[in-house]
């Protein structure tokens, strides 16, 4: 297909220097995902370490104190360092395409949010060498995670880390709050923006709103371990350890939307692509994303059933209610595929697994909206499935559907479908040998965060599976990386728009120019580049309702 | 239909491999059907939470079924025929179903919050005059439950002036990471009678937690806990500490036993009666800790220990 550059498409071998000072949100944006990628890996190692452990009964491999340090930094990790980052840098590299602009409205900010982020992995990795990394859970509760029971640098560290994640977070928000609003481009009014955008502006209100209130938590925390503070010291006067869990939860819980919403933005750009028909219900899927945003704030009290210190009706009924834009975008998303012509590439399997996945993981989730169920599971592994149904089944899927998807447009060649296909199947397959067990487990009463287990308590065989599972889901990844090394050098060219997409990113280039376009199509509806492409279609076909 | 019949035999092999895979493992493995739904109830708030659970699957089950049943068939029904270039119909929309695939769920979802609230009302009620209290004592990584008489407080149990007067179950202190050294507290509780447990936490949050009765209750310093069950099913049933707490959580097991009244009060008349002079023999059975009750910091109340 031809190029629209007038300038030859930028290549990427313009050495280190280049990539240490970039301000292009493309190379960014690019950045953001192999950092991801790296400390993708890095923390499914920690994974890969509690599930050998688990597998049997017995402390084979490592002692508890190992342990405890593998799943708190497991789950930081794949937080912080993994998911959000992932996520931030798809927005990076296509909010300024898909709205016709040239760059962020703050380029050096946006490489900064970058920079901060290996930074702080570097510094909360140091705590392995320095006496013992974080190993409280990454939700971190007191008095745990105070000074007392909490000895040596591994907190401290991490709460340094998390701040600085913090920092980039709200920088970037402000710099994607900032570009949406201000430098569309002509026409793109905001119900014509893609809902990929839409999902990256709500997520980022809900990043600017969230995160200050964990970064406060965080000093808070760090005053108390290091000068004497009573936040949440329960031993001195006025310490109050469930302060604590309102404050980090007032973030945390609104922090798993920020992980879903631009999941759920590529998904819907994805299946629309490879339906051939518009995203079904487009002004319903940017309400529904809305008002997950804004329910998304009420509800954290949910992770605090147990306490005995909640308001429980209102937190279940905000809970329970927070299902219904969920369930809304599944009909959406459902509805495009019907009565379209489905093309199974890699990405577009991705997305369908999205569907598959995350309902499991949005129906476990009503579940634990019922207070009295919670009781009985909470702190048990049946969290442990729903978190990864949502987080693996639903951010992970939608993030390789984003990368399989918008890897030739960042690089100008695709990526080999067959390789794809092969890494989609062992994942699929993996994480629900994996995860499924787990509800089995947690609803037989299986705690979480424990090194070992009773072996007459009928878990032994699950945790065997579930281990098979994981080892699956590592193996899986091997023809995704080995995919990525031979596609940088020398995969099948992709052209400006290989997979007939409906969006402005696909009316440029691939890569595209450093100035992002030479010209734009008209801007009309959400799809403008799909109208470009049929605009001398006989009416009929284009229109519909 | 745009699927060969080699296509279909295709799939329904992966299936039917899949469904092998898993009949296989399950019938060599110590899983059994028991372990995929919450225990049997032991108390009778745990059957209350046990019959919403059972709603919530069914109408969970029923939405996932009726979901996946639809991805399915739009990934079977609608795959692009090899060299059809054809648009499809572009539709963008249609208000009534959106409307309807809105209402119906918001109705769902309030009916389940009605009727859970109603179950949360029954299983957190408690009496004002319990027949048993019992002292729950968590720290880092031991239980301990003490039995005080009437008009002792369990929290005085320590004062000397109540020497001999109550009843503590410890179990021994976990020993590195060697499960078979160690051994978890039981705490004895009459069958059909009103229990309730006074929760206290000497260093970071434990929770309470019993499977069988399928409740649990954190137990956060400075904030002490009171939860009440009535036990309907003799046996003895595990509990763990699901929260948390530190380097050997894993360790923090207890059990339930429970038992008719007067079995009940013989054991407890039994404890509290003075040992006999020591013998050869060790004593009877029942797991647990002879000898001084592991300490916690100064000012805990435990006083005799008991198996």
């Amino acid at each position: 297909m031809a190029t629209t550059a007038l300038r030859p498409a930028a290549t990427y071998r313009t050495g280190l220097y280049e990539w240490l000072t970039t301000t292009d949100h493309k190379k960014i944006g690019i950045l953001y995902t192999f950092n991801s990628l790296i400390l993708f890996l890095i923390g499914g190692m920690f994974a890969l370490a509690v599930r050998t452990e688990l597998a049997q009964p017995g402390l084979q491999f490592m002692t508890e104190a190992t342990y405890n340090q593998m799943f708190t930094m497991h789950a930081s990790v794949m937080i912080f360092w993994v998911v959000i980052p992932f996520l931030a840098g798809f927005g990076n590299y296509l909010v300024p395409l898909m709205i016709g602009a040239p760059d962020m409205a703050f380029p050096r900010i946006n490489a900064l949010s970058f920079w901060l982020l290996p930074l702080s992995a570097m510094i909360a990795m140091i705590g392995f060498p320095l006496g013992g990394a974080a190993a409280e859970g990454w939700t971190s509760y007191s008095p745990l995670a105070q000074s007392k029971f909490s000895t040596g640098p591994g907190t401290d560290l991490w709460i340094v880390a998390l701040t600085l994640v913090g920092t980039s977070s709200i920088l970037g928000a402000i710099n994607f709050l900032v570009t949406i609003f201000k430098m569309r481009a002509p026409g793109m009014t905001l119900f014509r923006m893609p809902v990929f955008v839409w999902t990256i502006m709500v997520t980022s209100v809900l990043v600017l709103m969230g995160t200050p209130v964990l970064t406060s938590a965080l000093i808070m925390l760090y005053i108390d371990r290091n000068f004497g503070g009573s936040f949440f010291n329960t031993a001195l006067a006025g310490g109050n350890a469930i302060l604590w869990q309102n404050v980090f939860w007032f973030y945390s819980h609104p922090a798993v939307y920020i992980m879903i919403l631009p999941a759920m933005g590529i998904v819907s750009e994805v299946i629309p692509t490879f339906s051939r028909k518009p995203l079904f219900g487009y002004k319903a899927f940017v309400f529904a994303t809305a008002g997950i945003g804004a329910l998304g704030f009420s509800v954290w009290a949910h992770h605090m059933f147990t306490t005995g210190s909640v308001y429980l009706p209102f937190f279940s009924l905000m809970t329970f209610l927070i299902a219904v834009p969920t369930g809304v975008k599944m009909f959406n998303w459902v509805a495009t595929m019907f009565r379209g012509k489905l093309r199974f590439t890699t990405a577009m399997l991705y997305a369908v697994g999205f569907l598959s996945l995350f309902l499991i993981g949005g129906i476990n989730g009503a579940f634990l909206a019922s207070v009295p169920v919670d009781y009985h599971v909470h702190a048990t592994y049946f969290i442990v499935a729903h978190i990864h149904y949502v987080l693996f089944g639903g951010s992970i899927m939608g993030i390789f559907a984003g990368l399989y998807y918008w890897w030739p447009k960042m690089f100008g060649r695709k990526l080999n479908e067959g390789l794809g296909k092969i890494h989609f199947v062992g994942i699929f397959i993996g994480m629900n040998l994996t995860f499924f067990p787990m509800h089995l487990l947690g609803l037989s009463g299986m705690p979480r965060r424990i090194a070992d287990y009773s072996a007459t308590a009928g878990w032994n065989d699950l945790n065997l599976l579930a281990t098979i599972g994981g080892f699956t889901i590592a193996v899986s990844m091997l023809p995704f990386l080995w995919n990525v090394f031979i596609t940088l050098r020398g995969g099948e060219p992709a052209g400006d728009d290989p997979w007939e997409g409906n969006t402005l990113e696909w009316a440029t280039s691939s890569p595209p120019p450093p100035y992002n376009f030479d010209h734009l199509p008209p801007i009309r509806s959400e799809r403008p580049v799909f109208d470009r492409r049929h605009a001398n279609d006989a009416p009929a076909l284009t229109a519909g309702h | 239909m745009g699927l060969t019949a080699k296509r279909w035999a295709r799939r329904a092999g992966a299936v039917a491999a899949l469904g092998a895979l898993a009949v296989l493992l399950s019938a060599c493995s110590d899983f059994n059907l028991r372990t995929a739904v919450p225990p049997d109830a032991a108390s009778v708030q745990g059957q209350a939470s046990r019959n919403i659970y059972d709603i919530v699957f069914v109408i969970g089950a029923a939405v996932f079924f009726l979901v996946e049943g639809l991805i399915l068939f739009a990934v079977l029904r609608y795959r692009r025929r090899a060299g059809d270039d054809e648009l499809p119909p572009q539709i963008h929309g249609n208000n009534r179903l959106e409307i309807i695939w809105t209402a119906i769920p918001i109705a769902i979802v309030l009916a389940l919050f009605v009727l859970s609230w109603q179950t949360l009302n029954t299983v957190d009620a408690r009496t004002p005059t319990p027949p048993v209290r019992i002292g729950v004592i968590a720290y880092q990584w031991q239980w301990e439950f003490v039995y005080a008489p009437d008009g002792v407080r369990w929290e005085d149990c320590g004062v000397p002036a109540n020497k001999g007067k109550c009843v503590t179950v410890v179990g021994t202190p976990p020993a590195g990471g060697d499960r078979s050294k160690w051994t978890p507290p039981t705490m004895h509780v009459p069958l059909d009678e009103t229990v309730e447990l006074q929760m206290h936490s000497l260093d970071v949050i434990h929770s309470f937690y019993v499977p069988a009765f399928l409740y649990q209750r954190d137990i956060t310093p400075r904030k002490d806990q009171v939860i009440q069950f009535t036990a309907d099913r003799i046996g003895i049933y595990r509990g763990q500490c699901t929260q948390f707490c530190g380097l050997y959580h894993q360790f923090m097991e207890f059990q339930v036993k429970v038992e008719p009244k007067a079995d009940y009060v013989a054991w407890l008349q039994q404890e509290l009666t003075p040992p006999s002079p020591p013998s050869a023999v060790p004593s009877a059975s029942g797991p647990s800790a002879s000898g001084p009750a592991a300490s916690g910091p100064a000012g805990s109340p435990a006083a005799s220990s008991a198996p």
